[in-house]
């Protein structure tokens, strides 16, 4: 179970919005300049419309974070099918999505009908009920650790184990929140 | 009464049966069909987005022949009537704009200019215009993710977003261009490198989702030579001109053998400044004829339009104008001046001869308008001005407040 209480990991997540912006700059594969504008002010959460249910949850995350973690002001993004969260992904115009475990798993590997955007690395910051909320590996540290402290514990992840298996690895700053470690220093 | 019935039928059966002779048994055109295959253009050989000399036709026409064109949305997207924000912000602009072509014309050589009359175009039964964060004129101060869906007839278009707006149907092709040659590729990238390296939005060569992928794509043939379909050049391509109605005709400048003619992204309907960002974007068919003039290239070195009646057919029978000029609070830098890193700019309260600034002045005064008069909340306003208001050019002598206006069809009102 968390080490740390969710609210007093809160009370730090003030400053996740800047640094969510630093790390949405890196993603130079976006073909508008302009378009960074966006992504660098908004955690975008995916999800997809081939699983109907997935568009619920994420409204349900981003309603959390924005409870809990108002300075990521966080989105929904609703991509048509899954390729499309893994194109957004594997070019870095977006960090962090809700997928099953299947799919994570064949997006990690760059199988099946996620073949054209190759593997692409991801951490799992939480279950959420039969899905994953994922994000890309170099989602910064701190920021998995800010995300997992906002959603742990609450009705979306009541009871997290960080020894409980998952198709994709645990982002380490996600198993940082869960173990009770301190936040990370800022990246 | 039965045998009136039967009487009747024979009667419409006989008048039939010499149907064999009525004008749809007589042709005499020549029709060149370049069809969609796919969802997506990633999934169809008669599709690209970005360009280059060496992207191959998919087909070859004569002059005169009709080529009809099925053509996808700008974003090539997968956005529906009951598509909302969220699904705006999934959206991935690698994929802009998909392009239907390229087509050989017969005959055409560099140094030649090829006059496209644009014949006809049949638009889907959906449409939108969107608002994306980042983009778009005044992409300071709209900076959500928007979307209205519109249906769409050969009159007009409507959306339960917009209540009580009625746009009328004036569509055109929002890009149709020609394949550049070697030497325009190697110039046209050094420019836009020099403006980048100058802070000014040139968007450089981008493998990832580039088709066609054997030239374009991350192991391309010339993947750090295929240009960008955003900005409009000398071949044409993005160029969003809205007069460029049914039957009038596009002069373009022949850059390769067969002058590689494509078309995309129409425009259902649109003002003059498109200045969400977006038009009506709809996909269509979209028939064209070509006749070629030989060696006019050495006088048309970019795209020019002849045209008759159609600029007067899309003008309003009512309007409300304002009139803009280049003022602006001391301390703000807009957007498309921030490149510039001046200092100066931003003490300024008025600019000299700064059309652009009119053009904010003008486009900011008309939302207002908008929204007082006709009730419209700010993004509807915005939304509105992208596709039924004009900028315009009042004049560039008065020096320092060169005037540019904003009209409004105020006939998209429903009575």
């Amino acid at each position: 179970m968390c080490g740390r209480t969710r609210r007093q990991a809160l009370g730090l997540g003030l400053r996740l919005g800047v640094g969510a912006g630093a790390a949405l700059l890196l993603s130079g594969h976006t073909p508008y300049g302009q378009w960074v504008v966006y992504r660098k002010k908004h955690l975008l959460i995916g999800c997809h419309k081939a699983d109907p249910g997935a568009y619920d949850l994420a409204k349900q995350v981003v309603a959390q974070l924005d409870a809990h973690l108002p300075a990521a002001k966080s989105r929904v993004a609703r991509a048509p099918h899954a390729g499309r969260l893994a194109s957004l992904l594997a070019t870095a115009q977006m960090d962090v999505a809700t997928l099953s475990g299947s799919e994570a798993a064949a997006m990690q590997a760059g199988s099946g009908g996620f073949a054209p955007y190759g593997p692409v690395a991801l951490r799992l910051l939480l279950p959420l009920g039969d899905r994953l909320l994922i994000a890309r590996a170099d989602f910064p540290e701190r920021h998995a650790w800010l995300v997992t402290a906002a959603l742990a514990g609450t009705d979306l992840a009541p009871e997290i184990q960080t020894a409980q298996e998952a198709a994709v690895p645990w982002h380490p700053g996600s198993r940082a929140f869960l173990e009770g470690r301190p936040e990370p220093g800022s990246d | 009464m039965r045998a009136l019935f039967v009487l009747g039928a024979v009667a419409v059966s006989g008048f039939i049966g010499t149907a064999a002779a009525d004008t749809s048994e007589s042709k005499w055109q020549t029709r060149v069909v370049i069809e969609k295959q796919g969802a997506h253009c990633v999934d169809d050989p008669n599709c690209f987005n970005r360009y280059h000399p060496d992207i191959p036709a998919v087909i070859r026409a004569n002059p005169g022949d009709m080529i009809i064109y099925h053509t996808r949305d700008a974003l090539d997207s997968d956005l529906t009537l009951d598509s909302n924000a969220d699904d705006l912000a999934a959206v991935d602009l690698n994929f802009v704009h998909p392009m239907t072509g390229p087509v050989h014309i017969e005959g055409a050589e560099r140094g030649d200019v090829i006059a496209v009359t644009l014949v006809d175009i049949e638009p889907d039964e959906y449409g939108y215009t969107v608002i994306v964060p980042g983009f778009g004129f005044l992409r300071d101060i709209y900076t959500e993710p928007y979307l209205v869906n519109w249906k769409l007839s050969r009159t007009h278009a409507v959306s339960d977003q917009m209540p009580g707006i009625r746009v009328p149907y004036e569509a055109f092709m929002g890009s149709v261009g020609v394949l550049p040659g070697q030497p325009e590729v190697e110039s046209w990238l050094e420019r836009e490198r020099l403006l980048g390296e100058a802070g000014g939005v040139a968007l450089p060569p981008q493998p990832i989702g580039a088709l066609p992928s054997a030239v374009c794509g991350p192991e391309g043939s010339g993947k750090d030579q295929c240009l960008r379909t955003i900005p409009p050049r000398e071949n044409g391509g993005n160029m969003d001109v809205q007069q460029m109605q049914i039957g009038t005709t596009l002069l373009l400048p022949c850059f390769i053998e067969g002058c590689g003619l494509f078309v995309g992204d129409v425009h259902y309907a649109q003002g003059d400044g498109e200045v969400s960002g977006t038009a009506i974007e709809t996909g269509a068919v979209v028939t064209v004829t070509v006749d070629i003039r030989k060696g006019e290239g050495a006088f048309i070195k970019g795209p020019e339009v002849e045209g008759g009646a159609q600029i007067k057919n899309i003008e309003p029978s009512k309007f409300y104008q304002t009139i803009g000029l280049p003022l602006k609070a001391a301390g703000e830098v807009p957007p498309p001046h921030s490149y510039l890193d001046s200092q100066k700019i931003a003490d300024l309260t008025n600019l000299s001869e700064d059309l652009t600034l009119a053009a904010r002045d003008a486009l900011i005064k008309m939302i207002d308008y908008i929204q007082r008069k006709h009730g419209l909340t700010a993004e509807q306003a915005y939304i509105l001005s992208s596709v039924a208001v004009d900028l315009r050019i009042g004049q560039v002598v008065d020096v320092p407040n060169y005037v540019v206006t904003a009209v409004l069809n105020e006939d998209v009102f429903a009575e």
